[in-house]
């Protein structure tokens, strides 16, 4: 498990907290109880660290049913007053005025009100949202949420946010701002979900600065929450971060668009394809066929096959049988005698996507010199035979 | 020279007075880790996100997988462990099953089930026993099939890893069922750390009493049977307690064979799979650590503990036998073959931590725990032990022993609750004492054969008899 700094130190603190007060606790027993009462120094020890140990299973079992059974409990508790709660939701949503009601429920079962809100809240939109947000200013389950933001516990600072994102912002303060900066990831990953889901003017750029700024993982999830706003996001933002040409947040941007499969008006594409950094420069030719052909894709990518990184070449390779690149052949029949693998059958299936001319070329190769690229031309070929289908999409 | 009877009955306690501090001191030191391995586990937990974990599955962007499962004489469970393997929750991986040679039916099953051709595939160029065909399904299924000359798993993953064309590879043993979702789970540290992790691990549970239904477990159970339900305990403390803490110091020297996910170009780089030692799991991860390390490089060796790998394990005493023996003889190699790493100040945490805990607690652990018996027992018998040095010898070897498998099934049901019924808890917690009584003993004596066996250069496998999941399930 990767966990951050700070998650690493607090789980060694505890430990050694726990261990301390377990020694103490053993030392305790021994010399206050037990060695006034056994003649054995030794034995007396033992039986300590034994019946400590005892105690602290005894504990751990006691706590996870009660534990168990809490949740049992409160389940059941919901389910019986839960009904009740949504019927009052519902019509204050609809405009019926049962502030007072709901405000006599929420003493006796504060939990449960907050549960029920929280679901209308991610249900209703309009004017019910904005009735029912309102209500939660009022029942103070607002402020409560907001303290619950400052807990060091990240579970419940996620939920915080996750509540407070469903408010007009106005509601939810400064908390939702402080989340995006949050120092943990964790949380300001959850913070611009929640966001998305509940999108206000302005933050869309604000989400998606922390696509390209933040970790694989949230790329690839806020990525997939951001899908919907793809054209919106291609307008500007995009553009904007890919002629910036920072290396990392470029090839962050790109993901983001391999991702979406969508195809997109993003010209800007092309002039990465010179990029000095090379892993811009691989995943620029992947998000080719994405983008709006233009005259000068050909000998880009001709251009590419010759490149100097052999990622590069291989993607290269794939973009040119993809747009079916008739003139890349003697290129395509040298990185087939490359001496990495990937290349050499990535340049097969090339050829034998190209068609008869291609084909030709595979089956001389089957004869040639080189292993590698006899094998990855026979293999094309097999496949090219079996899967028929492919070529003819090509 | 004669010596007196006073200085012989004297060395004699002075021995049990050291066996006594060692058994304390292994005691102790198994508790750290599992302390440490339930606060490092509700820490990951609490990060634990469902919500995330499903938009992930979503994402082209996740890695390649290609699943190696060797397989040697595994007729009973092939179809269904592939059928399994092939219907799991990753958008992007294969499968490659690789024959090893196998003298039962196999490579006829795999061939009449999966309805395959022989293909053109190209191998790497790790060296391994021939290969005589590579085969492909007809059907719309991404399932490899390698079929080769008898050479051992190590040789059998090895000929995977040429045919492998995803950057990760997952080792899967053939004889094993995983969950749907696990390997997103064990691919995940690959995504939140890329470029640095290594090699990944899931948990193995023990398949014996649970209901399998197509390659999938429906019911989760503990089995009824004493010797499987002994097991279950024993590898709740291994993964819960040991390897969460190890992995928690970035010292895990042992991914299960079971279910391991490796960065492909590391396991090429590193030399592959070990063919001269039986335990060559544990040995490529030492090797890793090694190289890592000495190269001065950013690595990271997780183990992660949702994604569930359910396994049979033994239910007769002679196969159990035959299986420690080859774990101890593998763990003997493993750490012989890399001794220069102990103490070593380039080695880190492995050198320092964790390589010595497994001398002296895995290896030279059952030798000292055997001669304790024998001499307290022996003591007893003569005269020269006192009974109170006998006492205490009990409580530290047999109750603390008791404690800890206690403390194992507690913190499983404080973390992970995969036995939802109270039954299995109060089962596995009457099994925590009872493995104490007999059980341990006959392991540590065993495993000190295999010690032995171990530094003698004794080399095979041992045949595992299998009786098939399913009715596993319906004896168990």
């Amino acid at each position: 498990m990767t966990l951050e700094r700070a998650d690493r130190l607090a789980v060694l603190s505890k430990t050694v907290a726990f261990g301390m007060a377990y020694i103490l606790a053993i030392v305790s027993l021994h010399r206050f109880y037990l060695l006034p009462r056994v003649s054995s120094r030794e034995l007396s020890l033992a039986m300590s660290v034994a019946c400590v140990q005892c105690v602290t299973i005894a504990t751990l079992l006691v706590f996870s049913f009660c534990k168990k059974m809490a949740r049992q409990f409160r389940e059941s508790r919901a389910t019986r007053v839960s009904p009740a709660i949504r019927e009052f939701l519902g019509r204050h949503a609809a405009g019926a005025d049962h502030f007072n009601d709901i405000r006599d429920v929420r003493v006796a079962y504060p939990r449960e009100v907050e549960q029920c809100l929280v679901e209308f809240l991610r249900m209703v939109r309009g004017e019910g949202r904005a009735r029912l947000a309102q209500l939660a200013v009022d029942l103070l389950f607002v402020r409560q949420w907001q303290r619950q933001f400052r807990s060091r516990n990240l579970a419940r600072r996620e939920k915080a946010v996750a509540n407070l994102a469903l408010l007009p912002r106005e509601f939810a303060g400064t908390v939702l701002q402080q989340a995006m900066t949050d120092p943990d990831e964790s949380v300001r990953l959850h913070t611009a979900r929640h966001m998305v889901s509940n999108l206000q003017p302005g933050e869309l750029p604000q989400v998606f600065h922390l696509v390209v700024n933040g970790s694989l993982v949230a790329r690839m999830v806020l990525a997939e929450d951001l899908r919907p706003y793809a054209l919106e996001l291609a307008q500007q933002a995009i553009p904007a971060v890919l002629q910036g040409g920072e290396p990392r947040s470029t090839r962050a941007a790109l993901d983001v668009l391999r991702a979406w499969g969508k195809f997109l008006p993003l010209p800007q594409i092309y002039p990465l394809l010179r990029h000095p950094d090379a892993g811009v420069r691989a995943a620029a030719l992947l998000v080719l066929p994405l983008v709006p052909r233009l005259p000068e894709l050909e000998p880009e990518v001709l251009r590419s096959l010759n490149d100097p990184v052999e990622a590069v070449r291989t993607m290269a390779v794939r973009i040119a049988a993809k747009f079916g690149i008739s003139n890349a052949l003697p290129q395509l029949v040298r990185c087939l005698h490359a001496r990495d693998a990937t290349t050499a059958a990535a340049a097969a299936d090339a050829l034998a996507r190209l068609g008869p001319d291609g084909c030709r070329i595979l089956e001389q190769e089957t004869i040639s010199g080189s292993a590698l690229a006899a094998s990855a031309a026979l293999e094309a070929l097999q496949r090219l035979q079996t899967a028929p289908a492919e070529t003819v999409a090509v | 020279m004669t010596i007196s009877p006073l200085f012989l009955h004297r060395l004699y306690e002075a021995f049990e007075w050291s066996m006594i501090f060692y058994v304390s001191a292994s005691n102790a030191v198994y508790f750290f880790l599992m302390v440490l391995g339930f606060f490092a586990l509700r820490s990951h937990r609490a990060r634990q996100n469902a919500e995330a974990r499903a938009v992930l599955l979503n994402s082209p962007l996740l890695p390649e997988v290609s699943i190696i499962m060797p397989a040697h004489n595994e007729a009973l469970t092939i179809a269904q462990s592939v059928r399994s393997m092939l219907d799991l929750h990753y958008p992007h991986y294969d499968v490659i099953v690789v024959n090893d040679g196998s003298k039962d039916d196999t490579m006829k099953i795999l061939i009449d089930e999966f309805h395959l051709c022989k293909s053109t595939r190209r191998i790497g160029n790790a060296v391994t026993q021939p290969i005589r065909g590579v085969y492909r399904s007809r059907d719309p299924i991404r399932l490899t099939v390698v079929d080769k000359e008898n050479g051992g798993k190590a040789d059998a993953l090895n000929a995977g890893l040429n045919v492998a064309r995803s950057p990760l590879v997952a080792a899967v043993d053939s004889d094993s069922l995983l969950e749907e979702d696990a390997l997103l789970h064990v691919v995940e540290p690959f995504v939140e750390n890329p470029g640095r992790v290594l090699a990944t691990g899931g948990i193995i549970r023990v398949v014996n009493g649970c209901t399998v239904e197509r390659g999938r477990v429906t019911r989760i159970a503990t089995p009824s049977r004493v010797l499987p339900l002994f097991q279950t305990i024993e590898y709740l403390r291994a993964f819960l307690g040991g390897r969460v803490a190890f992995s928690f110091l970035n010292s895990l020297l042992l991914i299960s064979g079971a279910f391991g996910v490796f960065d492909r170009e590391a396991v090429l780089e590193a030399g592959g799979f070990a063919t001269s030692t039986v335990g060559e799991d544990m040995e490529l991860v030492v090797r890793m650590h090694r190289l890592s390390r000495t190269k001065k490089l950013p690595y990271l060796i997780v183990f992660v503990p949702e994604p569930v790998c359910w396994t049979e394990v033994p239910e007769s005493w002679k196969v159990l036998h035959r299986q420690r023996n080859r774990w101890q003889r593998g763990t003997v190699e493993s750490l012989m073959a890399h001794d220069r790493m102990l103490f070593n100040p380039r080695c880190g945490g492995p050198g320092w931590f964790a390589l010595p805990y497994f001398v002296v607690f895995e290896m030279l652990g059952p030798a000292i725990e055997m001669a304790g018996y024998v001499f307290t027992v022996a003591g007893i018998i003569l005269g020269v032990v006192s009974m109170k040095i006998a006492l205490l010898f009990f409580i530290v070897s047999v109750l603390f022993g008791v404690l800890l498998s206690m403390s194992a099934v507690v913190l499983e049901e404080f973390t992970m609750r995969r036995y939802p019924s109270v039954f299995d808890l109060l089962r596995l917690l009457a099994a925590a004492v009872l493995e104490n009584f007999g059980y341990r003993q006959l392991l540590t004596f065993w495993r000190l054969q295999g010690v032995f066996d171990g530094l003698r250069g004794k080399r095979g496998w041992g045949a595992m008899e299998r009786r098939g999941f399913e009715q596993n399930a319906q004896t168990a």
